[in-house]
């Protein structure tokens, strides 16, 4: 390069990182120092960035795989909790559908434990906790007490007969 | 001063590390990367030994504090074989996963409003290394590294991150644009004001 032209400094930073020089690029570095100083300061800090120690391996690889394996068995439990939650939905209906005397309150309790159950099992990985708890409360306590409930009720008119 | 026009070579880093990038996925990496995609655990723990280094770094420098850095990693690594069907084999595996570190990083950042004032580069310097170095290499060298550690820490956030994953974890200009989710042009933008003003603090002596 004869003389105007320089390089500016984007362009230095890029030689400096590997960047192919032009012709009329490695003529004008040839012959102009400033030019040439510039690209040889960004090539000494490229190296230096790129020689900067990094951290140490930290050795996560059997942490990670304990977390994987524990969030599997997590996620078994948590189907197996969703299924006795609608079992036992489930269950309750239909009992009170056989206990009340009422056909159509049996039937829309019915539909409001499918719907419950849906929204249940919807909650989905964001609430973990909070399904895992629901699933086991219902399981525990909602199927028993139905049983209780309807030892207590009145025989239905329909199945007294 | 006149500037030469820029054209096609000041994408270079951008396509060059991009074709190395996909040449990686032809090889040991894209078969392991397709297997952890499959299920396969134990793939994916060769993978979490790979990048862990890369991984733990990048919590380390968002975080600030080793402890809280680990279990950075181990989550992101962790959702990351949770979404491994949303990786697309044909790329690089790192920036993927380095994005997805990155965003528990800035989830953890809002929860518990951390502001590392240096996130993480004092402490990733431990003690044994840099004696390690002062031994081997001389203290000039050591003194040095920890002048220019120092000039990194004093960089805006983002630009320190650029210059981190371009010179040290070697990604190309549009993985690190995939990593910070921002457009190429802005990490152009970010690494030339970093490098420049690390050239100024260090005048020249890096």
């Amino acid at each position: 390069m004869s003389g105007g032209l320089h390089l500016i400094d984007e362009r230095a930073q890029d030689l400096a990182s590997g960047a192919p020089a032009a012709a009329e690029e490695a003529a004008h570095l040839e012959a102009c120092e400033p030019c040439r100083e510039l690209a040889q300061s960004y090539r000494e800090l490229s190296r230096a960035l790129s020689t900067l120690p990094a951290p140490p391996a930290p050795g996560l690889t059997p942490a990670v795989l304990a977390r994987i394996e524990a969030r599997g068995v997590l996620r078994e439990q948590l189907a197996l909790g969703g299924l006795l939650l609608l079992l036992g939905l489930w269950t309750s209906g239909l009992l009170l559908r056989l206990a009340l005397p009422v056909p159509s309150e049996g039937a829309a309790f019915l539909a409001a434990a499918s719907a419950l159950a849906r929204v249940a099992l919807s909650l989905g990985p964001a609430l973990p906790a909070l399904q895992a708890l629901a699933a086991l409360a219902c399981a525990a306590v909602g199927v028993p007490a139905v049983f209780v409930l309807y030892r207590l009720l009145p025989p239905a008119a329909g199945r007294s007969a | 001063m006149v500037a030469w026009a820029l054209d096609s070579p000041l994408l270079w880093p951008a396509l060059l590390r991009d074709a190395a990038s996909r040449g990686a996925q032809g090889s040991a990496e894209g078969e392991l990367s397709r297997a952890v995609r499959a299920g396969d655990p134990e793939a994916f723990g060769r993978l979490v030994a790979q990048h862990e280094r890369a991984v733990y770094a990048l919590c380390l420098r968002w975080l600030g504090q080793p402890e809280e850095a680990r279990d950075a990693a181990q989550e992101a690594f962790v959702r990351a074989f949770e979404s491994r069907r949303s990786y697309d084999s044909a790329l690089a595996f790192r920036p993927w996963l380095l994005r997805i570190a990155r965003n528990h990083c800035l989830d953890l950042r809002r929860r518990a409003r951390i502001r590392p004032e240096a996130p993480g580069l004092d402490a990733e310097a431990d003690a044994p290394d840099r004696a390690a170095l002062a031994a081997d290499e001389g203290i000039e060298r050591a003194q040095g590294q920890a002048r220019l550690r120092a000039a990194l820490a004093r960089l805006p956030a983002e630009q320190r991150e650029a210059l981190v994953l371009f010179h040290q974890d070697e990604l190309s200009y549009r993985e690190i644009a995939a990593v910070l989710d921002v457009p190429l042009g802005t990490v152009m933008t970010w690494l030339h004001r970093a490098r420049r003003r690390l050239r100024d603090e260090l005048g020249g002596e890096p």
